[in-house]
Order: structure tokens, then sequence, then C-alpha cells
């Protein structure tokens, strides 16, 4: 309302003195204005530790104590614990100490029983492990148990999985055989790779057998493909077949796709299948097969029916003019299927200069969490040498490292049933609970780099220690020398162990697989693994009442996977020989076929003679990110104190 | 006994002399009060993102399976309705300076979350992509509920406002000479409203912060152009420089009481999160104009001479008003870099295009006391940034009064 009543005007305010009124308001609101933006945090760290385990373990506690309980609650909490509930009915059906409902009910299954098997791996750790997560526990506040957990998830998650897939599997449907149509045993070839040629039953497979090469060679261009499959309930669903040409999905409605009855009253079905204009000529095929039964498993939700492991067969056509066990099984680029961990290490007439490089994709569950939480501890302990470890905040140890002698170790998960998740069944049956043995993957790796100088000096700690698990090790050094390590829990005490270690000598049988090809090398100065097993191939065969344990091929749904990893890296390194430096690499991990775009979790290439690691992290897929240099030589040659 | 104090009350306010409303420089006369009483009805079902874009109120929330891709997508479609009265009280202390108050009275506010699910990878395990159903299912299993409808705040009041102007060109002869007003207002919000309950996933608070339509301590300059004598004062043309503050203010981390798996962060955000809304710079141009002024009748209000109805505001004034509001980058501070910047990646500098209109019917001419009006705010219609885009209809009365 303007002067409205009133004709009174007090003084009046000079003009100059409003302007300047006026002109500081906005000159203050302008400086207000400067406020800073908020940047997206840097996710990927490199922290130093100093001192005895303790300290180091204090240090570390105290500068993660936020992001220690924010990769606890977020990975474990929300992601992993519920995951794990789902399996408890499928667990205490078989093992009925977990079926109580006061001690793992209410969501309590999973924290217990990932407690209960961490204070069982903690007995294998040797005490400088046990006061460096003390010392965590203690700079960030946490009770000792959550990093426990933290430092034993992981080994945990991956035996518990393991049982729990196969309990799974076993109750699901099962490819029986695999055979084809049209007169293989009559063209004078040996079309399934068994040495004889058109003996009776040459166009089968039976019983099926999943390999890393082709079922089958030199199959006629219009010979159907036909898939038996059993399932001792309720039977297979003959709605649920799926079958994946190349790019192009084909369900049991099309009418590339037939069903009929084969057994026990239409339980047992035979499928066939013929693409619409037949087989390409000369060519690798490569085909999915999927399929459920006819149960509704209703105890967890949600309900849903007990499903087939995706099965890859590989098979060629006629004029491919190849021997079966030289036909990859490598599969194709689904769509959806994702790679898992993978890692080479290259020297010599591989790599531009000469200089060693490995390289580490590792991939497991991101969820999208962990890529905000990798960190690289670079340890300069009191004793032992300095090293450093790709991990994370709350944990001890990580995926991949190197120490001051240039030492350098990775590993990759490799699925058995030969691990003492099985083991603790087989001793208490259905009173059974989990009671894992052996050393976690992760200490392993810190002793590793801990205690010895070079690869030679390291391999006899695997034969004098239980793996916890499945797992494969790759371990290089400056001068070249490079191994792969596959170990096992060896719960059934096999003469062999449950150690298999090979090279990249091309021309030693030990490196070799059953034909005399080398079993990871492309040319010899090269070595690659993925996450199954090359050399360690019947891992188990035993029976435990009556479950059949068997090797990983026939049941984890990483070995098709990780097949055609690492077969894709072996293309991968076969066109780069010569030509791999550090940049290179790193494109190289950045490949499609090679990077799990949805739980790739850490990056990493190191230079063990240079003592430099290129890590790319903080985002998924990790090997996306930009990849940053980190001379650990120079802070190692720095001295032991902050 | 009420009525009668009422009764004096209300023949004192037929007293009183008006004049048109005056855009940005508006102040009561001396001893006047101002009684404005309004509805507001907000919808908001969208938000302004970094790119500029509409886009849905709550982000997409991915769900994985561990080690086995994605679970699926979310995408709530958030649809949010509040309701609330606004009471004002304004008082001319001199014929330049005016203070008042308001109290933002929340008659409900509704919020249904429209959960979508986009189909994620597919899960050998289940032989099947999850459905939505599937993933509630199993959500439900682990004690999470699907977040549903919410309805609540139901009078529950927010953050009582609190303002003085002043017109100082009243002591500046040049303004009169050049037929414009000149004014400065000092607006504060006192925390008297409610937070929202840290334990839902989906709910609604009532301080300045939740409602992000001023801060917690305002400055406005603001200037109209009158254009008494070649339009009859017909046409007021108005603009406004401000700077609104938010002050830091410091919420409660959820526990998962209700929300185990959705709403459990305070295990790494400590007890205690503190939100320090960024400050706003913003202008506004207004034109005012009068297209119907009405008879001047000789009612009861003016003793019954016309001649002094005259000076009564017009029947009918139509505002419209354009805002631009430049927001600065807000900052969450708790005990997580990485969940701060999860939040603070949804309130990145950004500004926001409000178009505003207004039509008040001026009464007093006729006989009657009041100044019914209706309103309209709009935040989508032109591209903002980084702000939700509420839409709010509103409807409501001024009551002049005076007491001697």
């Amino acid at each position: 309302m303007r002067h409205l009543l009133s004709d009174h005007r007090p003084n009046p305010l000079s003009r100059p003195r409003l302007m300047l009124a006026v002109a500081l308001l906005v000159i203050a609101a302008l400086l207000a204005g400067c406020a800073p933006r908020a940047t997206e945090p840097k996710y990927y760290q490199v922290f130093d530790l100093y001192g005895s385990p303790y300290e180091r373990g204090f240090q570390h506690g105290q500068r993660f104590r936020s992001k220690i309980r924010s990769l606890y609650t977020m990975l474990l909490t929300n992601s992993i614990y519920p995951y794990l509930e789902r399996d408890r009915y499928d667990v205490a059906s078989v093992m009925l100490r977990y079926q109580n409902e006061e001690m793992y009910g209410n969501g309590q299954f999973s924290p217990r029983m990932m407690l209960e098997c961490g204070y069982e791996f903690l007995k294998f750790m040797p005490q400088e492990y046990v006061d460096e997560m003390q010392g965590i526990a203690d700079g960030a506040e946490l009770p000792f148990d959550e990093i426990l957990i933290l430092n034993t998830f992981f080994d945990t998650l991956m035996g518990f999985r393991s049982i729990t897939f196969f309990i799974k599997l076993i109750q699901g449907p099962w490819l029986l055989t695999v055979s084809f149509d049209g007169a293989l045993n009559a063209d004078g070839k040996d079309n399934d790779g068994d040495g004889e040629i058109d003996e009776p039953g040459e166009e089968r497979q039976d019983p099926y057998e999943p390999r890393s090469y082709a079922t089958m060679v030199e199959v006629p261009l219009d010979a159907p493909v036909k898939f038996i499959l059993d399932d001792d309930k309720e039977g297979v669903n003959p709605e649920s077949i799926r079958i994946q040409y190349n790019d192009r999905l084909f369900l049991a409605d099309d009418p590339e796709v037939q069903t009929r009855p084969y057994a026990r009253e239409g339980k047992t079905i035979e499928v066939t299948f013929l693409p619409p204009d037949g087989w390409p000529e000369a060519s690798s095929v490569s085909i999915n097969l999927q399929c459920t039964d006819l149960l509704e498993v209703v105890r967890v939700p949600p309900n849903h029916p007990r499903t087939m492991r995706a099965e890859r067969i590989t098979f060629t056509t006629a004029g491919y003019g190849k021997k079966s066990h030289q036909v990859p099984n490598q599969g194709f680029n689904d769509g959806r299927s994702q790679p898992p961990s993978l890692a080479f290490a290259v020297r010599g007439s591989a790599t531009r200069d000469g200089r060693v490089i490995v390289a580490h994709n590792f991939a497991m569950l991101d969820s999208n969490i962990t890529h905000k939480h990798v960190t690289m501890f670079v340890h300069h302990p009191d004793q032992g040498r300095s090293f450093s470890v790709l991990g994370y905040p709350g944990v001890i140890w990580g995926f991949s490292g190197m120490n001051d002698h240039g030492l350098t170790a990775l590993y990759n998960a490799s699925d058995t049933l030969n691990t003492p998740f099985a083991a603790s069944f087989n001793e208490g049956l259905i009173f059974a609970k989990f009671k894992p043995t052996g050393v976690t993957a992760g200490v392993m790796l810190r002793e590793l780099l801990n205690k010895y100088d070079n690869v030679e000096d390291a391999l006899p700690y695997f034969y004098e220690h239980q793996a916890s698990y499945g797992w494969n090790f790759l371990l290089a050094d400056p001068s070249g020398e490079m191994k792969v390590v596959e170990v096992d829990s060896d719960i059934t005490e096999r003469a062999e162990g449950g150690v298999h270690v090979y090279g990249n000598d091309m021309d030693n049988p030990d490196d070799q697989d059953a034909w005399g090809k080398p079993l990871a090398t492309v040319a010899g100065d090269d070595l690659y693994v993925a996450s199954h097993y090359q050399k360690n191939l019947e891992e188990i065969r035993y029976q435990i009442v009556n479950f059949d344990l068997q090797p990983q091929r026939y049941w984890t749904t990483f070995y098709f996977r990780s097949l055609r990893a690492f077969f894709c890296t072996a293309d991968a390194l076969r066109a780069r020989y010569g030509k791999l430096d550090i940049a290179r690499t790193i494109d190289m991990l950045r490949l499609i076929d090679l990077k799990d775009v949805r739980d790739s979790m850490n990056s990493a290439v190191y230079d063990p003679g240079d003592l430099t690691v290129w890590v790319g992290a903080g985002m998924v897929p990790a090997p996306d990110a930009e990849f940053e240099e980190t001379d650990l030589g120079e802070k190692w040659s720095e001295g032991g104190a902050p | 006994m009420k009525a009668a104090r009422l009764l004096p009350l209300l023949l004192v306010a037929l007293l009183l002399p008006a004049h048109a409303l005056a855009g940005f420089t508006e102040t009561l006369p001396m001893g006047t009060f101002l009684l404005d009483v309004g509805w507001m009805q907000s919808t908001l079902d969208s938000k302004w993102d970094n790119r500029e874009r509409r886009v849905p109120l709550i982000e997409e929330m991915v769900r994985y399976e561990p080690g086995s891709g994605r679970q699926g997508t979310l995408k709530p479609q958030v649809e949010a309705e509040l309701s609330i009265f606004a009471i004002q009280l304004f008082y001319g202390i001199t014929d330049s300076l005016s203070v008042g108050g308001g109290l933002p009275l929340m008659q409900y506010a509704d919020i249904d979350p429209n959960f979508g699910w986009e189909r994620g990878d597919y899960q050998w395990s289940l032989g099947r992509p999850y459905s939505e159903t599937d993933f509630w299912e199993w959500a439900g299993s682990m004690g999470q509920p699907k977040p549903g409808h919410w309805h609540g705040n139901e009078w529950v009041i927010g953050d009582v406002q609190l303002g003085a102007m002043f017109r100082f060109s009243d002591y500046i002869k040049w303004f009169e000479k050049i037929d414009s007003g000149m004014g400065l207002t000092i607006m504060g919000a006192l925390p008297t409203g409610k937070q929202p309950d840290p334990e839902e996933v989906i709910t609604a608070g009532t301080t300045s912060w939740d409602f992000h339509s001023n801060g917690d301590l305002g400055f406005r300059v603001g200037y109209d152009k009158f254009f008494h004598d070649s339009l009859d004062g017909r046409l007021t043309l108005g603009t406004e420089v401000f700077y609104e503050i938010f002050f830091p203010h410091s919420y409660i981390s959820p526990e998962g009481k209700k929300n185990p798996l959705m709403c459990n962060y305070r295990a790494f955000t400590g007890k205690h999160y503190t939100i320090d809304g960024g400050d706003w710079l913003g202008a506004s141009a207004q034109i005012e104009v009068v297209p119907l002024r009405g008879p001047a009748l000789g009612t009861w209000l003016v003793k019954g001479d016309a001649s002094k109805a005259e000076s009564l505001p017009p029947l009918l004034t139509l505002q419209f008003r354009y805002t631009y509001i430049n927001m600065q980058q807000s900052d969450w501070d708790s005990d997580s870099e990485i969940w701060d910047w999860d939040r603070e990646k949804e309130w990145r500098p950004g500004f926001k295009q409000i178009l505003f209109g207004k039509a008040t019917i001026g009464l007093l001419r006729l006989g009657l006391p009041l100044m019914p009006y209706v309103s309209y705010r709009n935040l989508t219609w032109l591209e903002s940034k980084n702000c939700r885009a509420p839409n709010v209809l509103g409807v409501g009365t001024r009551v002049l009064l005076k007491f001697w």
C-alpha cells in the first residue's frame, strides 16, 4: 500500500547512500554466490601403512572408518546377506542345524553363518593378521567381529555358494545326451573326438560331457541337434526351453524348436533344434541351452522352478576340418553373460620392449557398491618385505599385489566342490555345520608378497598350506618367471594334492594338456588365466550320501563364461603379440569380451621391473576408468616412517 | 462476549481506506492489519535434472543380484499432492514499514510412489528375469516392505515466516517524481516445521528446505514503476532481486527400523547428517494491470461517500510474474563422503524459472471488505535445472483491518 494515509515524510536518505547500500547488498550476494561446487569424490584411493601389523591396521581403520562401515552396510547388509538368506532353506534341507529358528531365523542366518565361518578361518591365520584386523577394528571403532566377517566373507561366500549352486542344480533338470541327426556314423570321420571312426553311436555324446572344446565335428549342415533332458521329480517343462544361437533366442513355441516326451511318462523329453537356414558351412557353431522343471519352489519368494545351468555346446560343420580338441568351446557374445575374472602376464617377445607386464580384470560382485571403495594399501612393515595390495577398506588383503622385489601375485576364484564346506557336510551329515578350514585366499596373497622374493621361492608355499576354496593364482616376477597355480582344498587328500602348477613353456609336458597343446600360452612369452581350471580337471569325484560331487565343469555357472573369457584373452594376446606396452595392455583390458560391464570390481596393470602399478577403479566397468599410476618403488624407497 | 469484540473489529475494518495493490513495494498504512488466508494445492510429479530435462522425481534404482547382474530397475513415478493453508498477518508500523508473519499449515500430504519396474538380466536361478512381483516378494521375505501410498502431515505446521518490508523510496523525493517505489524486504523462517520421518522411504517434511520455495533468511530489493498519470494507475511494472540463505540443518539418519534394506544408512553416515542448502540469488519481473476498476459505490464502507470509494482497490487486478532463481550447490555432510555425494549430485547448482499469475478481486468498492484471489505458480513450463517442479494452485482472500 503506497503512501495511503500519511503525508508525513521523515528526513530523506541521500541518494548516494542508498545506491551504496544497494550495491553492497548485490556484491554480498554475488560473493556468496561463489560457493564451492560439490564434486564426485575420488573413489579409488592409495594409502600408506607403516609399522607393526597392529599399527598398520589401526592407521587403516582410523583413516577409512566411514568407508569400512559403508562397505559393510551396502555390500553385506543390503546385498549379500539378503542374497544368502534365500539359500538358507536349501542348505537347511540337508544340514538340519540351520533350521533352528531361534539361532538362524529372522534374518540372522547369513550374518551368523558368516561369523561362525570367520572364526573357523581365523584359526588358520598367522597372528600378525589377527593383530592387523584388531588394529582396524580399534581404529575404526568397530567390533572385531565385523572386521573378521569383512576379511573372511569372500571365502565363506564362495564356499557356501558352491554348495547351494550344486544343491539347486542337482535338484533341477539335467542334460543327458547330445546327438545329431544325419549319417555321422558313416562319414569316415572321428566326429566325437574319441579316436574312433564311425563306431556305433558316434553321432551321440552319451552321457553328455561339458567340454572346453567341441562336442562334435563335421556335422552335416541340415542335421538337427537333439538333446535329451531329464528331471527326476516333476519332469522337465517343455515350455521352458530356451536355445540361443548366435544373437537369436529360440523359445519353445518357435517352429525351429520341437519337443516330445522321451521317457518316464514325459518327465524326460527330447528337444530337436535346427535353425531356419540350417547350419553355416565349414564353421564353428555354439548354442546355449537352458530349461526348467515343472516344480514351483515356494519356500522362498519369489516362487520359481528349478533350473538347469545354461549348457553351451560347440560343434563344427562339414568342411571345417579340425579335430574336436582343436576347436575351443568359445561360444559367442550372447549379450547377457559376462566374462569373469581374468589375468595375464607377458614378457620378452610378447611386449614391445621386452618388459614384464601383469594385468588383471577382477570381477565378482559390484552391486553398485564395491567400485566406490577400491583402495590400494601400500604396506611399509617393520618386518618382511614391503608390499601393496589392491583391496577394500576394512580388508587386510586384496585381489592382487606386488612386493618390493617385484613379485606380483593375483588370484581369481575357480569354483569347486573340493572345499571344506563340502567336507564339513561329509563329517557331520545332517547334523553338520559349515566348518571351513584352510588359509583364506587373501591371506595367502599377503603371505606370498610379504615373505617371498620371486616366483620360484613362492611356489612351495602352496604345497604347505591348505586353500580355503578353489583359486587360480598367477605369479610373475621381474625375471620373467610366471606361473599359474590352481588350488583347491584337497578334502579328498588325492595323491597329486590340491595344487597344480603350470607355466608358459610350450615344450614342457607339465604345461601342456592331454593333446600336447600348451595349457595357457599363445607363444611362450605369455601366460593367461581365467576362472576355471585348465589343469586341475578332475579336482573331485566323491560321493557324500547320495550327492555325487563333481568337477567344476559340470555345475558352475562360471564355467562357460570363463572358457569364453579365457579363449578371448588368447585371441587378444595373439593379435597384440610383440606390441604390448602399458597403454596397449590397458586397452586390451577394456575389450568388451574381457570386461564384466556389471560386476567388474577393479583392474590393475603391474610392471614388476619398475615396481609400478596402474589401477583402473572407481567405476563400472573398472577398466573403463582412467588408470592411475603409482610408483611403488618410490614409495618404498622413502623409508619406513610416514 | 466474543461476539461483542468481533463486531467492532469488523466495523473498523470497513472503515479502512485502501489502495490498489502495488507490486514489490507494497506496505500497509500505519496501524493497519492485513490478514491473508490462502489455501494452496501443490502437485508434484517431476524434477529438472542436471541436463535440464524433466524427469521423474525419484531417480531410478537399479537393483543387483550379487554376481548375476541386474535384478531390474525400480522406476518410481512419484506423484505428490500437498494441501497447505497459509495464514499471514501483516501490520503497518509506519506507512513505509510493515512487518508480518506467516504460518504454513499443512492440511495433508499424499505421496504415491507408483513403482514401475524394468526387467533386468535373465536369472538362471529363477528361470526368468525378475518381475516386479518377484522382486517385491523377494524383498518382502527379507523384511523390506514395498513402500506404498503415504498420507501424513495432517495439520502439521511448517516453518513460521517472519518479515519486514521497508519502502525506503518514500524518503527520496526523486522516486515520487518518477512515479516509482523501491523497498527492501527481509524475511526469516523460524524452525517450527517438521522434518521428514527418517525411517520412511516415501515421506515429506514441512520445513523450508522441504518446500524449497524460500530460504531461512532472505533479502529482497524491489522496484515498482507506476503510471498514475499516464495510465490512470492501471499498470504497474515491477522488478525485484533477492538473495535467500538456507542455514545448515541437522537430520537424523535412519536405522532401518521400517525399511531394513532401503533406509539403513545410519551405520555409515552417523546418527546425524547436515544439509546446508545452497543459497539462492534471484530476480523477478512483474506486470500488474487493472483491467476493471469497477463501480465506486457509496456503500456503508465509505459512509455513503462514493468519491471516497474511488480510492478503494479495483474490482479486478491481474498480476503476471516471471522469476529466475540461481541456486548454489547444496552441501550434505555426514560421516560418509560417498553417501554425501549421492545426495549432493541431486542438488547441484541449478536454476528455477517460475511463472506466476494471480487475479485479485477487490470487493470493497461493492461494500464487501474482502479481496479474494486465485493464483497459479508453475515450474514445469519453462526449463529449470536441479530442482523439483511443483505447480501450485492457490485461492484465498485478504482482509484489511484497522482497530482505531
